[in-house]
């Protein structure tokens, strides 16, 4: 029996579940600081037409 | 006139000081790249010793090389779970909102090892036992673990308010802890499919030059840990402050690192 298709296999699907682990918050964190800009943006607006 | 203040303990101080959102992410996040830093250096290192130094094996040829994949995954599935079941435990005693957030995020990560030990497992299992799966008291109790890491996952973000989410997902966390002497004995109770432990406190049956890359390959997957954990935790404290005056501190100081 050929071995390899096995062992590369492991290697791929452990690399691919890791490397989504590692990004995932990454992305989430990109869109953390847009929530961020855009609640001082709306907050700095409100603050501009009040005064 | 001297008073003599009773001296804090440095160690409770240091608690005092993690439990504070701002001062968690700026310290933590010193250590991030270094963490990632030394995981991939180890990573490369433990897998050019197993891939391609250690030699095949006498029995199983070239599959037991799974093992340096497998067998790391697998440890730090049972050590993630101890590891949030911890976390769980101090965050439910004494409210620590930091410790909520790690716990909480240790989950998605130790479920991320579970599936890679189960799947590599099966992968192993195929060209050695002659089958992707069998309903074995060790591979079971994996699948089991899996499940509890999803049902906290699940559990956590099925409540609107993170708190008291965090808070019922702890106590999951603790009561699931019952499975994993389950999984570390399941191979002396029961008449498993799944080998005996290789290597224990007193020694090891494999040889040196096949035993190393394990060894470095499972201190590699704990600085993934610790990496992962403190990026996810910093970001689930973002996502929670978003309105608070520290966070557009960050924002702002993150948009000026960006456009220098």
């Amino acid at each position: 029996m050929n071995h390899a298709p096995f062992i590369w296999g492991s290697y791929a699907i452990a690399t691919v579940v890791l490397l989504w682990t590692a990004v995932a918050p990454l992305i989430s964190k990109k869109a953390a600081f847009k929530n961020i800009r855009t609640l001082n943006q709306a907050k700095e607006q409100s603050r501009d037409t009040n005064s | 006139m001297k008073t003599d203040k009773p001296r804090k303990n440095p160690l409770v101080m240091f608690i005092h000081k993690l439990g504070s959102p701002p001062w968690f992410y700026d310290f933590t996040g010193k250590f991030v790249p270094w963490l990632w830093a030394v995981f991939a250096a180890l990573t490369i290192w433990g897998l050019y010793l197993g891939l391609i130094k250690a030699p095949p094996d006498y029995l199983q040829g070239e599959s037991y090389r799974i093992m340096y994949i497998h067998v790391p995954a697998a440890w730090m599935s049972m050590m993630i779970y101890v590891l949030m079941a911890f976390m769980s435990f101090i965050a439910l005693i004494w409210r620590i909102r930091t410790m909520e957030i790690m716990a909480m995020n240790s989950a998605p990560i130790g479920a991320a090892f579970t599936l890679i030990a189960l799947a590599t497992g099966s992968l192993w299992g195929r060209p050695t036992w002659g089958t992707y799966w069998v309903w074995d008291a060790r591979l079971t109790s994996e699948l089991v673990l899996l499940f509890l890491y999803l049902g906290v996952i699940g559990l956590y973000k099925a409540m609107d308010e993170p708190r008291k989410a965090a808070r019922a997902a702890s106590l999951l966390a603790l009561v699931g802890l019952v499975n994993l002497p389950i999984i570390h004995f399941s191979v002396k109770w029961w008449n498993t499919l799944h080998q005996g432990s290789s290597i224990s406190m007193t020694g090891s049956k494999i040889d040196a030059s096949m035993l190393w890359p394990l060894l470095i390959m499972a201190i590699a997957m704990k600085f993934y840990y610790g990496a992962n954990l403190i990026t996810r935790s910093r970001v689930t404290l973002l996502e929670q402050d978003l309105r608070k005056g520290w966070t557009r501190d960050v924002a702002k100081d993150a948009a000026r690192e960006r456009n220098s």
